[in-house]
């Protein structure tokens, strides 16, 4: 299976799992909070340029799989969340593991809560105060999963790359 | 120094390009752009869908069962209580519906309750307040087309097929921004359309001002001009008010479900016209 059509279906999966478990489960939570977490952690992974692209499609994927048409400014809100997480993600330059992903978890909460803010002043939604905090919380304890996962993929596409490389040198 | 400026003003720029282009698919394209992507993904994707859905519905119910231990008893009173109210409700239904059998035999009537359901189950829910909906596991391999109504357990309608793919279709709630009903209080003739109330239930509108509007009366579809069959439950009347004109009556719809909480329906296959 290439890296490539590995990278689709896991953006694939994270879109599943938040339109028919998280959308479920939670269903006043307005904010997908599982894509947001996942927009931080691929963006925080591989930079905002290479990102990108993968955002967009998860995006994508996220509208196709909801009951209507993508009509609401979470697609754009969610474009500007990554450009945020790369930019502080450079200005922090975090370097221990462990720090990382506590200020990453803390950026992917506020993200919920910003977005939130968001389709508050966009569309008029308004949500009680503890709804906001639970959705914020959630994508707390989400972010360490989502940059595990993304970033445990990351490394066996650089290992499969690399056995590659030898094995063209051998 | 300068070097990090450039990034973030490239960065700045293509996320401003992405942003834009992701707008202008999502907001200017015309309706429908994005069906045929969704053709091609809802088949692939809902047998997974059906799958994490069951998860989701399994553990919300979990949840919910160890967080209201200490509300059983207080619950199989209340259901102990019903259960008796029903059996007598019952026994004086069966009672009646023998007489409306032998009367319609009199008058050779056809029989309204008599629809062919076709069961599903919620496999996605779309949460944005802006679009109160959810996609079934039943498409059009399943004989849905666009339209048909869907009622929950107690026979209550709860919205209509909005559109339709291979093997799930979306189902647009009576609270839906687009949604309006025919609808009249049963057993008598007041008339009135069903429409959402931004997003805070149901609203019984447009009754001439004249009329009798009860709370407690129930409501039930006319069947007048939206393809829906006559005489489906939709709920209660609640809260009676003048509309904004003072022309018209509006009041509140009291219903027994809750829509974040529906999981399993009925499509009530309407013959093709």
């Amino acid at each position: 299976m290439s890296l490539v059509f590995q990278r689709c279906l896991l953006i694939f999966v994270v879109a599943l799992v938040q339109r028919s478990f998280f959308d479920i489960l939670w269903p006043d939570f307005e904010v997908p909070s599982l894509v947001v977490s996942a927009i931080v952690a691929e963006t925080f992974i591989l930079g905002f340029s290479t990102s990108i692209k993968w955002v967009i499609l998860l995006i994508f994927f996220h509208s196709m799989l909801g009951a209507d048409s993508a009509d609401s400014l979470f697609p754009v809100a969610a474009v500007m969340v990554a450009y945020v997480t790369s930019f502080l993600s450079r200005r922090l330059r975090i370097e221990r593991p462990v720090q990382s992903s506590c200020i990453l978890a803390i950026v992917s909460a506020i993200a919920v809560l910003a977005l939130q803010l968001f389709l508050f002043i966009t569309q008029g939604i308004q949500t009680s105060l503890s709804i906001v905090f639970g959705n914020a919380f959630l994508a707390l304890l989400l972010l360490p999963i989502m940059f595990i996962i993304f970033r445990s993929h990351d490394e066996y596409i650089r290992t499969s790359l690399m056995s590659d490389f030898r094995s063209l040198r051998t | 120094m300068n070097q990090e400026h450039t990034y973030f003003q490239r960065n700045i720029v293509r996320a401003f390009a992405a942003a834009g282009v992701v707008w202008a698919v999502t907001i200017l394209m015309p309706d429908g752009f994005l069906a045929p992507f969704r053709a091609v993904l809802a088949p692939i994707a809902a047998p997974l869908q059906g799958f994490v859905s069951w998860i989701a519905f399994e553990t919300g119910d979990a949840g919910r069962f160890f967080s209201s231990i200490s509300e059983l008893k207080r619950e199989n009173d209340r259901l102990v209580r019903d259960n008796q109210r029903l059996t007598r409700e019952a026994a004086s239904l069966a009672e009646r519906e023998e007489e409306n059998r032998l009367l319609r035999e009199v008058l050779a009537l056809p029989r309204s309750q008599d629809q062919p359901l076709l069961s599903a189950e919620v496999i996605s829910r779309d949460t944005r307040e802006s679009s109160f909906s959810f996609t079934l596991n039943r498409g059009s391999l399943d004989g849905v087309q666009i339209g048909f109504p869907i009622i929950i357990g107690n026979g209550q309608l709860v919205g209509r097929v909005a559109s339709v793919n291979l093997t799930s279709s979306t189902v647009h709630l009576l609270s839906h921004p687009e949604s309006t009903v025919a609808a009249r209080i049963a057993g008598t003739s007041v008339q009135g359309v069903i429409r959402g109330d931004h997003g805070l239930g149901l609203i019984f509108d447009m009754v001439l001002s004249g009329e009798p509007l009860n709370p407690g009366a129930r409501l039930v579809s006319s069947g007048l001009g939206d393809g829906l069959p006559a005489g489906l439950y939709i709920g209660e009347i609640g809260q009676v008010r003048l509309s904004v004109d003072r022309l018209f009556q509006q009041a509140t719809i009291l219903t027994s479900s809750v829509e974040s909480d529906i999981r399993f329906v009925s499509i009530i296959t309407l013959p093709s016209p």
